[in-house]
């Protein structure tokens, strides 16, 4: 006496979010050094603190200046035993790591799917205080968010310090805040902060949830949106 | 002063007196801003419906939840209902919704809009433990999220392991106040990992967000995996969807594992002082027939090492992700028994979804006792009431039993030297 029914499935599957830290590393930004590595490590105890969402969340982080460095491959935060310190130093070369980050999602959606996981599309929070030293990185932007590519991630971008808004405006696809210029400091913790609310709520949606307002940043635009 | 829902359990007035733990709450159960006096800095912002919740400076122990939008003159009825309704409880059920529940106190109003939010008792600090990370302590709630997870992930970042009779009473504890929803006729809907917090000392449990319960039904909130696949996603949620919800929670706590492999961990894994505990909570998770899955008083009674009434002919199963047909016929008492490791079930490579295929029949006999629903039941209070929640209960019942069969033994030897005596008697004779 056995029937099949073909919908509804049982699906206890865990979704994640796959999400990538793009921290400018450049030697404009050693006078920051110490708020980058203190706030960093708050997220990562934030995370830790929180079995859901850093099951939600996974991370990487990415740190560059003339070349991109993958810091912490993509992982559970409960996994990462520790946070390790960044010492700033070098150019701002965005094109390599643009790069970087399209090889990793390819590899790291493929790898999270085999191991069980509902993936949802990959978010970028990329980090800057500066403006690219070299010149044909747009290109390479252009690929990592192309519409036809279908793993192209989310990217919010947060700019502070000396960050162009000419420039800031041309990376990201979802969100984009600029600092006023007032704090330097006080722009990168909320910056991260604004990150990590927008994890913590994305967990509790089991979707991208970003946080729209984020102190001391003005909200560049909203009318640059790739469809999922 | 609204009377609240009717067609449940739920009615009364909203008066004042309300308990939260050792607090009584001395205002009426309407109050405004200006009534409740200043709020200190938010401990939570923009969390699910709530903009913000405050701590009452002049009032310890209570918070403010200040929705994030203002809602329909009817949902105050509703929230008076769901604040008076504790006083219609029998004294126990009371105790428990007042010690394991931020249960609303009183709604916020203002001119212009009848719910601005509630008052809510603040968890009492026993839910709070020091949690380490790379070095770093620091207090925090603990959420059930944490019972999820193997005892040796909670000793390395500081937070006792509750052992396996820790989390059974943590998950019983848990049950005991999802039964006073259920005889309340309340749907509570958004049963996961974050919406309770225990404690490692002394295993009791406090659940947050009662005042979105609704009375018979309500929007079921989509949770990928959380989802009761008998319960549509754009449809309600109601009792069963949360006997589902509860289940799934209990048995993540009770296996410490997280996906789907959770349910093979109840099929496969071994609690002998809770032995209908796993029929309880695979009937629950995997009826064909949503209808058909046992009460949260069952489970909870089951949690207490009690029996499980089930209804006869017993109901199919679905199909379990990642579960080996064989560990779930073993578990119904259809097939060999299968351990944990011969499952084969893993966390990382389980295939998440399945086709609904109706497992077992309901013709099949089973070698387990089951109870026959068509001959009058003993009742379950009862039976909740006298059964010990300890966990060696098992061993009490073995003694028990060893006394009978020694009485029974010297029983037989008395009878027998009576008869050999009346017989030399008439012998003699």
């Amino acid at each position: 006496m056995m029937s099949v029914y073909t919908e509804p499935a049982l699906d206890l599957g865990l979704t994640c979010l796959p999400t990538y830290l793009v921290i400018d590393a450049s030697s404009s930004m050693s006078p920051h050094q110490g708020v980058l590595n203190a706030t960093l490590e708050r997220v990562y105890q934030t995370l830790q603190r929180s079995p859901r969402v850093s099951e939600f969340a996974h991370i990487c982080l990415i740190a560059f200046s003339t070349d991109p460095h993958l810091v912490i491959p993509m992982s559970e935060v409960s996994q990462v035993p520790v946070m390790p310190e960044i010492v700033c130093a070098g150019a701002t070369e965005y094109g390599k790591v643009f790069e970087l980050l399209r090889q990793c999602i390819e590899n790291d959606v493929t790898a999270l799917r085999s191991g069980g996981w509902d993936v949802l599309r990959p978010a970028v929070f990329f980090l800057t205080d500066g403006a690219p030293t070299d010149r044909h990185w747009k290109a390479r932007f252009d690929a990592l968010v192309d519409p036809g590519w279908p793993r192209r991630p989310h990217v919010i971008s947060y700019g502070f310090g000396g960050a162009d808004p000419a420039v800031l405006k041309q990376v990201y696809t979802k969100l984009a805040f600029l600092a006023d210029g007032s704090d330097s400091e006080a722009a990168l913790s909320e910056a991260l902060s604004s990150m990590l609310n927008t994890l913590i709520n994305s967990s509790a949606n089991n979707q991208l949830t970003l946080a729209v307002q984020t102190t001391g940043f003005q909200t560049i635009a909203l009318n640059r949106e790739y469809m999922d | 002063m609204s009377s609240g829902a009717s067609g449940g359990r739920l009615g009364g007035g909203a008066g004042g007196g309300r308990m939260s733990g050792d607090a009584a709450w001395p205002l009426p159960g309407v109050v405004t801003l200006a009534d409740i006096g200043a709020l200190g800095p938010a401990i939570s912002e923009n969390t699910g419906q709530s903009i913000a919740i405050q701590p009452l400076s002049g009032r310890p122990g209570f918070l403010a939840k200040i929705y994030r939008q203002p809602r329909p003159a009817q949902d105050g009825d509703r929230l008076d209902a769901l604040i008076a309704a504790p006083e219609t409880l029998n004294p126990a059920d009371r105790a428990i919704v007042r010690a394991a529940s931020s249960w609303p106190v009183a709604r916020i109003t203002r001119p212009g809009n009848a719910v601005v939010g509630c008052v809510i008792p603040a968890a009492p600090d026993r839910f709070k433990t020091a949690v380490t990370v790379a070095g770093v302590s620091a207090a925090q709630h603990v959420e059930v999220d944490w019972l999820a997870k193997p005892d040796e992930d909670l000793r390395q970042v500081g937070i006792a392991a509750p052992g396996p009779a820790g989390r059974v009473a943590v998950c019983r504890n848990l049950a005991e106040l999802a039964e006073v929803l259920e005889k309340l006729g309340l749907v509570y809907s958004d049963w996961s990992y974050s919406n309770a917090f225990w404690s490692p000392a002394d295993h009791s449990v406090f659940v947050i967000d009662i005042d979105g319960c609704q009375l018979g039904k309500m929007p079921n909130v989509h949770q990928p995996s959380w989802a009761d696949p008998l319960t549509p996603a754009g449809g309600d949620a109601d009792r069963y969807t949360d006997r589902f919800r509860v289940a799934l929670l209990v048995s993540r706590c009770l296996t410490a594992k997280r996906r789907a492999d959770a349910i093979g961990g109840i099929a496969t894994g071994r609690w002998p002082d809770q032995p209908a505990a796993p029929d309880v909570l695979l009937d629950m998770l995997l009826a064909a027939d949503r209808e058909r899955r046992p009460s949260i008083g069952q489970l909870r009674l089951a949690l207490a090492g009690g029996p499980y009434f089930r209804p006869a002919p017993r109901t199919p199963w679905l199909s379990a992700p990642g579960v080996p047909d064989a560990a779930l016929r073993a578990a119904r008492g259809e097939g060999p028994a299968v351990t944990e490791a011969a499952s084969a079930v893993t966390s990382g490579t389980a295939p998440k979804k399945v086709l609904l295929k109706p497992f077992g029949t309901a013709n099949q006999p089973s070698n387990k006792p089951v109870v026959d629903l068509s001959k009058p039941l003993p009742p379950l209070e009862p039976a909740a009431s006298t059964t010990p929640a300890t966990p060696n209960r098992g061993a009490g019942a073995r003694l028990r039993s060893l006394a009978f069969a020694v009485l029974a033994i010297v029983l037989t030897i008395v009878a027998a030297t009576v008869a050999v005596a009346l017989f030399n008697t008439l012998i003699e004779r």
